[in-house]
């Protein structure tokens, strides 16, 4: 019996799912220190020079949560205890977390009001800051600012009709980013389009764009020769990094208070301008700038013992080579993530899309609805998942947000598969004796087979390129290196993501095509060999 | 029954024949009509089929004869009237259990596609639970009934001809060796020649099995060679009821006298 089969195979697909994708159970919640990052690469760098020092000096083991997207992600992950702490800006605490409008000027005003506000709401507390402040600020190339003669960001009014301006998504939503910039400058006539921060400098040097987004502190600025214009209405909020950390954690380690403050003002903009550079120019691993910095700064025993990344200046192949074991964990991860997803979206959307066939009534709004979650960005999906109680961060998060990306394809074509079986045969199938039950099984699902799995392929091969973002909410998988060989500018790195995950797509297709062929009844299939036996 | 002069007044048929193998009094239907109006595609069809007769409905298209058909083996239920099927009356009978027991043949055969021709003819025995040996044996038999080669058991109906369809149509209602079986427009999609080879196999096989048949059809020539008596509907309505003989030399209305005279001269005769 096919359908047997196929419920097996689903079955197969899903204990392999949950059992690979739940997460493992942590040791011993007491001993364990979650430190987050948003995922460029400052944030990261802190990140590890964080989890480095309390590696060296406490007993607790640190677990490192990268990449976590931009603010809200992390900031989620922080407020419902999926992470302990991470590096924060106090611009971003006054404008987006405490949505103040007003502006700040003055850097410790910021600092104590985000402070005082973080504890009393949120109890969640804003150490002493590293030293540096990486506010936005706009960037040209030397030449072209040469050219029109741009020095100060008021300037760029008067050339709004020759400039192309491209600007990070984060920037172009922010209060304290665009929206407020151009009200500030009255900048209305200027038309930006948002990209990747990861590209922008690229595009800027291509000459594809003249204004981008920057930080202060970024360490590309060193590379590119790039005039940073100065902010003459001082529109842009003081950045200062500090680690914002839980109360609970704190109350919990008392040993991380004194300890983590000895980074306090450690770090002055081109200290830190430096530290980037090393990593996105020089191709060096966090991990070895974050202990060079911390052994410089006498915060290390150079005796301790130190964890050696591959050298990452090299050829593609050779890097994919390098990489093997890793990327084929990561394809592990990918497809547990995927698969877990897929098989859930099948035991829920092949039922729905059945009752609908039943129920005409209800298949407009229905599948209605599930078009409008296809239509929410993966991105925004993911992070809506963090704050639900139970999801938060990582795997279970990816996992539900794949499986409401697969409905859709699903209980569409099982939808219309079965109401495209042909009318009078169903009515054959009535006449002869046939229950409900007995036409749907022996007769509509066979005749829809094809069209389902249609479906299936679809959300799966949705599934594989979507699951590449489930690396912002620490879910793993392939988008780990390409989410960091964007902030790295490092495109052997994003291949070797992007690589298997295209790779696997279009192999996994080929695999459910096979399984389609072996569903799909055999009085259905095209003739294979010409003229009757 | 409109103009059904012929036929006896029933009240005679009930004292007198045995119990009918079908009966409808005063069948009605309605539909839901586009403008909110039912409309009325049965009004008022009262008849008996005796045991092994087999009764041909006909008329142009729309006039009903389809609807009444499918009353009987409940695909349609009334919106009026009683239908007793051996006696017993079908409101009462579990639609899935009635239909098991009147076997259906519709145009074209109303193959599944998916399913090869044993799969088919064997598909009502496999529901019944039969054991696999039996299924194979019933198959065989029934194939051999409808004068098809086994080779043909593990073909699908693509790979058919449309009279090798039609006859598996008919072998697979007759799976279960139903008392009755219905038949809509069965020969309706075959080339002339097919057609009538296949009434004559169709006879045959009714002079063997004595099945009682009511097949729809809009073609007379077909209703005269096969049907033991004709019933002519128009408009809901049973116009006339009788023979061949009643229709050509007693047409109940001009509009019977008209049927007739366009079919002699469509068929060239």
């Amino acid at each position: 019996m096919r359908l047997w089969a196929l419920l097996a195979v689903v079955l197969a697909l899903l204990g392999h799912g949950v059992a690979t994708a739940s997460p493992e159970p942590p040791p011993e919640p007491q001993g364990v220190l979650v430190i987050g990052a948003k995922s460029f690469t400052e944030s990261r760098l802190l990140g590890e020079i964080m989890a480095q020092l309390v590696e060296a000096h406490t007993a607790l083991r640190v677990e490192r949560r990268p990449n976590l997207g931009g603010t809200t992600v992390v900031f989620s992950a922080l407020r419902s205890g999926e992470i302990d702490l991470y590096p924060e800006y106090t611009g971003t605490g006054w404008t987006i977390q405490l949505r103040h409008e007003e502006r700040v000027d003055s850097p410790l005003r910021a600092f104590l009001a985000v402070q005082h506000a973080f504890e009393e709401r949120w109890d969640l507390v804003w150490l002493d800051p590293f030293g540096f402040s990486n506010g936005y600020t706009l960037a040209m190339s030397q030449e072209r600012a040469e050219a029109l003669g741009i020095t100060r960001i008021s300037q760029l009014r008067e050339h709004s009709g020759e400039l192309r301006l491209g600007f990070s998504h984060e920037f172009l939503e922010r209060e304290d980013g665009y929206p407020g910039l151009r009200r500030a400058y009255d900048l209305e006539g200027l038309d930006p389009r948002g990209m990747e921060h990861g590209l922008a400098y690229q595009a800027l040097a291509q000459g594809e764009v003249d204004v981008i987004d920057t930080y202060t502190t970024d360490g590309k600025l060193e590379r590119y020769h790039l005039r940073l214009l100065e902010d003459d209405a001082h529109f842009f909020p003081p950045y200062d990094a500090a680690p914002l950390v839980r109360g609970e954690t704190l109350r919990a380690h008392p040993e991380l208070l004194p300890l983590l403050r000895r980074l306090g003002f450690s770090l002055p903009d081109a200290r830190m301008r430096a530290l980037n550079y090393e990593v996105e120019e020089n191709k060096r691993s966090f991990a070895d700038v974050a202990r060079e910095f911390l052994l410089e700064e006498g915060l290390l025993d150079p005796s301790s013992p130190t964890t050696t990344a591959p050298g990452r200046d090299q050829g593609l192949l050779a890097l994919l080579w390098s990489r093997r074991i890793e990327t084929l964990r990561l394809v592990g991860e990918h497809l547990a993530l995927t698969g877990a997803a897929v098989s859930l979206a099948i035991i829920v959307a092949v039922p729905l899309g059945l009752v609908l066939t039943r129920r005409e009534r209800w298949a407009g709004p229905v599948i209605g609805a599930t078009a409008v979650i296809q239509t929410i960005p993966s991105l925004a999906l993911l992070a809506f998942m963090i704050p639900v109680p139970g999801l938060g961060l990582g795997t279970t998060s990816a996992v539900v947000a794949l499986f409401l990306y697969a409905l859709l394809p699903i209980v569409r074509n099982t939808y219309a598969g079965v109401r495209g079986v042909d009318p009078e045969l169903v009515e054959a199938a009535r006449g002869m004796g046939l229950t409900d039950a007995q036409v749907l099984r022996l007769v509509e699902l066979p005749l829809a087979v094809r069209t389902i799995m249609a479906g299936v392929r679809t959300s799966t091969v949705i599934s594989i390129g979507v699951a590449t973002l489930a690396a912002f909410i620490g879910a793993g998988g392939l988008g780990d290196p390409i989410i960091t060989g964007l902030q790295l500018d490092d495109t052997g790195l994003i291949l070797s993501g992007a690589l298997p995950a295209a790779l696997l797509a279009v192999l996994t297709d080929a695999l459910l095509g096979g399984l389609e062929r072996l569903l799909v009844p055999r009085g259905l299939a095209p003739r294979r060999s010409a003229g009757p036996p | 029954m409109i103009g059904a002069a012929p036929s006896p007044p029933s009240h005679d048929v009930t004292a007198t024949a045995p119990t009918p193998m079908i009966e409808l009094r005063g069948v009605r239907k309605e539909f839901p009509g586009p403008t909110g109006t039912p409309v009325v595609a049965v009004d008022g069809v009262s008849l008996r089929v005796a045991a092994g007769e087999l009764l041909c409905l006909i008329g142009t298209s729309g006039c009903g004869k389809t609807t009444t058909m499918k009353m009987i083996n409940r695909l349609v239920e009334p919106s009026d009237g009683e239908i007793r099927v051996d006696g017993r009356d079908i409101r009462e009978r579990d639609p899935t259990v009635l239909r098991r027991g009147i076997g259906y043949v519709i145009q074209k055969g109303g193959l599944f596609p998916h399913l090869s021709v044993a799969g088919n003819v064997g598909l009502l025995c496999r529901l019944e639970g039969w054991e696999r040996a039996r299924i194979e044996a019933r198959v065989a038999e029934l194939l051999q009934l409808v004068n098809l080669a086994q080779e043909l058991a593990t073909r699908y109906p693509r790979e058919l001809s449309g009279g090798q369809r039609q006859r598996v149509g008919v072998a697979r209602a007759l799976a279960l060796d139903p008392p009755l079986v219905l038949m809509d427009e069965p020969f309706g999609a075959l080339d002339p020649i097919t057609r009538r080879q296949l009434h004559a196999e169709l006879r045959q096989l009714q002079d063997r099995v004595g099945k009682t048949i009511v097949l729809v059809t809009h073609d007379l020539g077909e209703a005269f060679a096969l049907g033991d008596r004709v019933a002519l509907m128009d408009r809901g309505r049973i116009v006339q009821l009788g023979t061949e003989a009643d229709f050509r030399e007693r047409p109940a209305t001009p509009f019977v006298e008209e049927f007739v005279r366009e079919h002699v001269r469509g068929s060239g005769a």
